[in-house]
């Protein structure tokens, strides 16, 4: 069995390196609550290579305008129609700003008329207990809290659901954000935000 | 002086007018007896088998030649009515006690008629010719009477009989035999197709189509024969699709009709008449959104300074009709967490209604208030003219266009590195390329060994440079595990490879002219192979290494997770319909409509989950419909649908189907 690597997608219209500190944040964490084999560092893969195949979780982020290429679109349908589990986060956490509209129209653009469109997930889902347990659904972030963005805490998550199970999670809570630490200041939070993460990995290593 | 006797021969002249009236009634009445006759046989054969129904003209030509060749016929056996003495011959038959007098006086020249014409008028007054002329007319005008009588009402009860070939699976009810009484007035049916006017289509119509495939907000009328009454028209199958339910069948004159407007997803329409039904698949073509290719600028780019102009260039096409585009900017800037975009969109270009549409324009950088650190991102967008579902909105790649950062100047946030093998592969295949040009240049300078030691030595180099892009290939396509990635880098570099090889045949030879094209070749797919890769480089991402084992649960949460719930179980729809043609192909022999109809149910879903199949499926429906053995398109049909089931005695490993997994 080969160990789990995080991956991040590469993509060419926009700030995708955005989070530098977020891979190694959330391979610490999957490291520290479970037993999963991971590998100690994160790559970057481009979205139109057909190496995206090769990783079964994906983490996309970025401030600017989302304007996928047609190979990159084309891989991340295939990629999310084959049982990949892709995460879209907007790092502004502002549904007016640039990524969150231009995201959503390639979303629309790439699933809607194959696979099918954005639903909100339910607070009940499995995807909030795959792991920890959030009974209130996805925990939100201290960019939410502050009021930075859109000013609007986000009470669900979106999601493309291929058979019932998420193959793409969309996200206006900035968790790009929220996470972008060095794995080593877990030790000075009283709360470990990072679980959220680990309930995501999990998740798309066992649904 | 006259020999015959004036009252015999009227007398005479009058029986033989009455026989031969009697007769051409006769022969015309058994004339249309016959024709009608023909008409009888062809409608029950029609009714009765499933052979091809003969075309109403052709029948009537048969019909009309019989009865003119019985009428024929009859004529000619009757034709002693046309000879006096034939008459009074017939006559004496009936008549023995005239004893030949009759045919002595109808002789003109028998010596004894014109010596005894008075006393043979006399004696012949004493006898009644009329009665036999009567008992035979009645008798030859009520057969012949009889005859037609009995084929108008045989052919009036058959036209009103039911047709056995005509009734499908679903018209009536399992255990039940309940045959109609009326004919089916879905067949013929016809369907006046109206496009939506923005497609500038022409109508059309089609006679007995078992599908109807027309732009999504056609008018469709389907029409026949017959009164509206007892006619009902109602979409089959998924009842939570928007068309569900029946439709309003109303009267046009003598005929009945329906108007259905093409849906957005397949359905089957069923029409019913009484105990008779009928399917009618309608199936949308979709209106796509235009097609938008942006030609200018090729890629995507990074200026030092936002100054001078950029032309931008881009082409549309619409499968129907494309009504205008635009250019459409967005202006990204800031820094680190705080970015502001604008949306600017250039002018719109009309397209007049055309498939095919260009688009033009030039943009001023120094108009755009670009901060160093910007991004320009230009994409051309395309508008249909869809007034059905709304205009479709077709969109090209985007081409990203960055201003550098004033620290970042010179190298574009660029890390610097070593040159890239293809890099250096470039350099090399340009030179050979100049060398072998000077060579061939010069080649009548050289000596002949010489000259062939020279193209003998550019061979060795142009092997050279082809087994360093053979390394640069294998480094971008394989990983670690020994698994193999195609890329469009590595396709255009085995191009390239492959002009090489050609290359450095000819110039092994001594042929370096013949070698050129090929060299040249190679260069070019060098030089697309450097460009191919779009990403912009901002600077290598940090990789942090995280020690595993040393945080290894060390976490003071250890979970909780939910118990996995079984997902629902997989519906393979080709599976299913691969068991719904195997059902087919055992009621194909049985009854070919209920075949027909269970066919076009099957293309339905197959329209909506296999696309890819309903072809297929098609095929097989064309064969039937011809009366022709749809076995071989049934069987391959199954055999797509339905493969057979490979057992695997593990799990695969997760990756993509495109990985190529070799055995260490």
């Amino acid at each position: 069995m080969s160990d789990f690597v995080f991956a991040t997608a590469i993509y060419a219209s926009g700030d995708w390196e955005s989070a530098p500190n977020l891979p190694a944040n959330l391979i610490d964490s999957v490291a520290r609550y479970t037993t999963i084999d991971v590998a100690p560092t994160g790559v970057n893969v481009a979205l139109e290579s057909s190496e995206i195949f090769r990783y079964p979780f994906i983490w996309m982020t970025g401030h600017l305008p989302v304007r996928l290429t047609d190979a990159e679109r084309a891989n991340l349908l295939r990629y999310v129609e084959r049982g990949g589990f892709f995460v879209i986060d907007d790092h502004n956490h502002d549904i007016d700003g640039p990524f969150h509209k231009t995201a959503m129209e390639e979303i629309d653009r790439t699933f809607t008329r194959t696979v099918g469109q954005l639903v909100d997930l339910p607070k009940h889902h499995a995807l909030y207990s795959s792991f920890f347990v959030f009974a209130d659904g996805p925990p939100n972030t201290q960019q939410e809290l502050n009021g930075w963005g859109d000013n609007i805490l986000h009470e669900t998550l979106k999601a493309i659901l291929v058979r019932d199970r998420i193959g793409l999670i969309y996200s206006n809570k900035d968790y790009s954000s929220e996470w972008n630490t060095h794995p080593d200041t877990k030790r000075f939070a009283t709360v470990d935000n990072t679980k959220f993460g680990v309930n995501m990995i999990v998740y798309a290593l066992t649904r | 002086m006259k020999l015959d006797s004036p009252s015999t021969r009227q007398r005479i002249a009058r029986a033989q007018r009455r026989l031969e009236t009697a007769v051409a009634l006769a022969a015309i009445a058994w004339g249309m007896a016959a024709a009608l006759t023909v008409t009888i046989v062809a409608t029950i054969a029609g009714k009765t088998t499933s052979s091809p129904q003969i075309s109403p003209s052709r029948l009537m030509v048969a019909a009309v030649a019989f009865g003119t060749v019985t009428l024929g016929v009859l004529a000619w056996r009757y034709r002693f009515v046309l000879s006096d003495n034939h008459v009074a011959l017939w006559l004496e038959e009936r008549i023995p006690a005239l004893n030949y007098t009759l045919v002595t006086v109808v002789e003109r020249r028998a010596p004894s008629a014109v010596m005894n014409r008075a006393r043979l008028d006399s004696e012949l007054s004493r006898f009644d010719l009329d009665t036999p002329i009567d008992r035979a007319s009645k008798a030859v005008l009520s057969r012949a009477g009889i005859a037609l009588l009995a084929s108008t009402v045989l052919l009036g009860a058959i036209w009103t009989a039911p047709s056995r070939v005509g009734v499908t699976a679903q018209s009536a009810p399992a255990g039940v035999s309940r045959p109609s009484l009326t004919a089916s007035r879905l067949t013929p049916l016809e369907a006046r197709i109206v496009p939506p006017s923005y497609s500038h289509e022409p109508q059309r119509t089609i006679v007995d189509p078992p599908m109807i495939a027309e732009l999504v907000g056609s008018r469709i009328t389907l029409a026949g024969n017959g009164d509206a009454d007892g006619i009902g028209a109602s979409v089959t199958g998924d009842t939570s699709h928007a068309l569900s339910g029946a439709y309003a069948v109303s009267r046009d004159g003598e005929r009945w009709q329906v108007n259905v407007s093409m849906p957005t997803r397949p359905v089957a329409l069923r029409l019913t008449d009484r105990s008779h039904d009928r399917l009618v698949l309608l199936v949308p073509r979709m209106d796509s959104v235009p097609r938008v290719t942006l030609m200018a600028p090729a890629r995507d780019t990074t200026y030092t300074r936002a100054a001078g102009r950029i032309v931008l260039a881009a082409h549309a096409h619409d499968d129907i009709r494309l009504q205008y585009g635009y250019f459409e900017l967005l202006v990204t800037s800031g820094a680190d967490e705080t970015f502001k975009t604008r949306v600017m969109m250039e002018r719109r270009t009309l397209f007049g209604d055309v498939r095919d549409g260009a688009l033009a324009a030039i943009i001023a950088l120094d108009t755009m208030r670009l901060d160093p650190g910007s991004f320009l991102h230009v994409r051309a967008v395309a508008v249909d003219g869809n007034t059905v579902s709304g205009a479709g909105r077709g969109v090209s790649e985007t081409r990203t266009i960055r201003v550098a950062r004033a620290d970042e100047y010179d190298s574009v946030a660029v890390t610097p590195a070593a040159p890239l093998p293809i890099d250096t592969s470039l350099i090399s295949q340009r030179m050979l390329i100049m060398r072998t040009e000077a060579l061939v240049a010069r080649q009548s300078t050289f000596a002949t060994a010489q000259f062939e030691y020279r193209s003998t030595q550019y061979s060795q180099v142009q092997e050279d440079i082809r087994k360093r892009v053979e390394s640069v290939i294998h480094n971008i396509e394989t990983d670690e595990a020994g698994g193999r990635f195609i890329t469009p880098v590595s396709t255009l570099l085995r191009g390239a490879s492959a002009e090489m090889w050609d290359a450095r045949g000819e110039l092994g030879i001594a042929k370096p002219r013949e070698a050129l094209p090929a060299m040249r070749r190679a260069l070019r797919l060098l030089q697309k192979a450097r460009e191919a890769n779009r990403l912009y480089l901002r600077g290598l991402q940090r990789q942090d290494v995280v020690n595993i084992e040393r945080v290894r649960l060390k976490g003071t949460d250890s979970g909780n997770a939910s118990p996995r719930q079984p997902r629902k179980e997989v519906i393979e729809v080709r599976r299913l319909l691969g068991r719904r043609v195997v059902v087919v192909t055992h009621i194909a022999t049985t009854s070919i409509p209920a075949a027909l109809d269970s066919l076009l149910l099957i293309q339905l879903d197959a329209l909506e989950h296999v696309p890819e199949m309903a072809p297929m499926v098609g095929q097989a429906i064309g064969a039937l419909r011809n009366r022709e053995s749809a076995k071989s398109a049934l069987a391959r049909l199954h055999r797509v649908l339905a493969p057979p089931v490979i057992v695997r005695t593990s799990l695969t490993d997760w990756d993509g189907a495109v990985a190529e997994r070799r055995t260490p």
